[in-house]
């Protein structure tokens, strides 16, 4: 049942990040919505299912870019990893704070984009715009966020068994 | 509670996605788009493309709307609703005028289809949607393999050159913009006959040609068209941009000039597709190519490069 809500949500986004915001972008730029929904699963639910969640979610991205395939996949699913990780005892984080989760998740996220395309020999990578591209798509993360947590608590989040991952089940 | 977790299966899950990612990551640029990798790109594109150009013509007045507001900067709360109000305003204006628009643009883009020569086979095709990336300026076109749409082809618009076709799939197709990073073509001056490639940048609206000769004389304002150096996938003398810039580079090893396209990327609606093969010769007669450069001036060669 729950598999099904994260692959329905999975769905979603890689859609309305290939549909939808190219239209509305900020600053020419567009946010990463699949990585937000990756940090925002590793923070519910822990690195495993978040890192699962982010390399799904890149590579159905990925399929629309014209970088290697497997580049997002990759840079999500280590950010989402990182943050499940870092997370570590903290049960219940106050609303302002998944903002900042949202920007500090886009900047990690953006940063190891551009490294791991460096090392790729991803040209379009290249020069110092590529950092003010990481940050002005991470305050667009941290944005999106507050909403992106609160749809994957309402359709993922078990209130009796909060920290349970739906991988075993 | 926390049901307990093994290490152990964390990592081999972690080491799982980074051995399957980097194994994609280099399957995919040893082999491009043309294996099996791009397939799965093309079928995706081929299943979201009908969506995309739906959203597209009902996201046009949101998309104008949602400029005018992320572009306002901070303003004072009752300046930000009037001016909300204003951008709200000049949207519906827009969707208004968006019918007069495609009506001038196509007459445009008929216009330009009549005067490319036969050997141009053009197809037109409407923008149906954006780089949906931060570190890529692509379009996607509603043509593609069932209008005879192939990799490589040229893309034009009435004010010049847009780009090239990277993928294409049955009703669809994805055009890699000048401006993209991996854009280069070769171009040359109108005025004088000095050959370079032109680059794009992460996050530039102009192009680079960082190997113009130290003899060329390049001055700012000049006209640069497409040059048929290297079988290069453009026709020959079809206009690119402007130089907006000239610089000589250190130790003399040549002169670097910016280029800034005629093109506006973002307020593409219908483009030409040509279905030309490099080797054919020009595309556009020289009458056509100096009338539709909008600066350059009309008593200038269009004679075809020697190279640099």
């Amino acid at each position: 049942m729950r598999t099904s809500r994260v692959i329905a949500l999975l769905a979603l986004t890689v859609v309305v990040q290939v549909v939808l915001f190219p239209h509305v972008r900020l600053a020419g730029r567009v946010p990463d919505l699949g990585l937000v929904l990756a940090v925002a699963v590793a923070f519910d639910h822990g690195p495993e299912e978040g890192a699962i969640v982010g390399f799904v979610a890149g590579l159905g991205f990925d399929l629309f870019l014209s970088t290697p395939l497997g580049l997002t996949a990759l840079a999500y699913a280590l950010t989402a990893y990182a943050v499940g990780v870092l997370q570590g005892g903290m049960l219940r984080a106050p609303r302002w704070f998944t903002p900042v989760i949202g920007f500090l998740g886009g900047i990690a996220g953006g940063l190891l984009f551009v490294g791991i395309g460096l090392l790729a020999g991803v040209d379009g990578v290249h020069g110092n715009r590529a950092f003010a591209t990481v940050l002005l798509a991470a305050v667009y993360d941290g944005l999106l966020a507050p909403f992106v947590f609160l749809l994957v608590g309402a359709l993922l989040h078990d209130p009796r068994e909060r920290l349970t991952g739906w991988v075993r089940r | 509670m926390a049901r307990p977790r093994s290490a152990n299966r964390r990592r081999f899950v972690l080491a799982l996605i980074v051995l399957t990612s980097i194994t994609l990551i280099t399957l995919d640029s040893r082999s491009g788009r043309s294996g099996p990798l791009g397939a799965a790109g093309r079928a995706a594109h081929a299943i979201v493309s009908p969506l995309g150009g739906a959203v597209s013509s009902v996201a046009r007045p949101i998309s104008d709307w949602w400029s005018g507001v992320s572009d306002s900067g901070h303003l004072k709360h009752d300046n930000r609703r009037l001016r909300d109000e204003i951008a709200v305003l000049r949207g519906r204006e827009r969707n208004a005028a968006i019918a007069k628009k495609e009506d001038e643009e196509l007459r445009s883009l008929l216009s330009l289809g009549q005067s490319v020569q036969e050997n141009a086979k053009p197809v037109a095709a409407r923008v149906i949607d954006r780089s949906p990336g931060n570190f890529e300026s692509t379009i996607t076109l509603d043509r593609g393999t069932d209008a005879g749409v192939q990799e490589g082809m040229a893309v034009l618009a009435p004010d010049g050159v847009v780009g090239h076709v990277v993928s294409s799939w049955h009703g669809g197709c994805t055009v890699r913009v000048l401006i993209d990073p991996d854009s280069a073509i070769a171009v040359r001056t109108l005025e004088h006959p000095a050959v370079g490639i032109a680059q794009g940048h992460t996050g530039s609206r102009e192009l680079t040609v960082a190997d113009f000769d130290t003899a060329a004389k390049v001055h700012k304002g000049d006209s640069v068209v497409t040059s048929d150096l290297a079988n290069s996938v453009y026709p020959p003398d079809l206009p690119v941009g402007t130089v907006t810039r000239v610089d000589q580079q250190q130790a003399g090893l040549g002169i670097s000039v910016r280029v800034k396209p005629y093109v506006d990327f973002d307020a593409l609606d219908f483009v030409l597709v040509l279905r030309w093969v490099p080797g054919e010769g020009p595309v556009v007669p020289i009458a056509t190519t100096t009338t539709t450069l909008p600066t350059t001036s009309t008593s200038s060669s269009t004679s075809t490069t020697t190279g640099p």
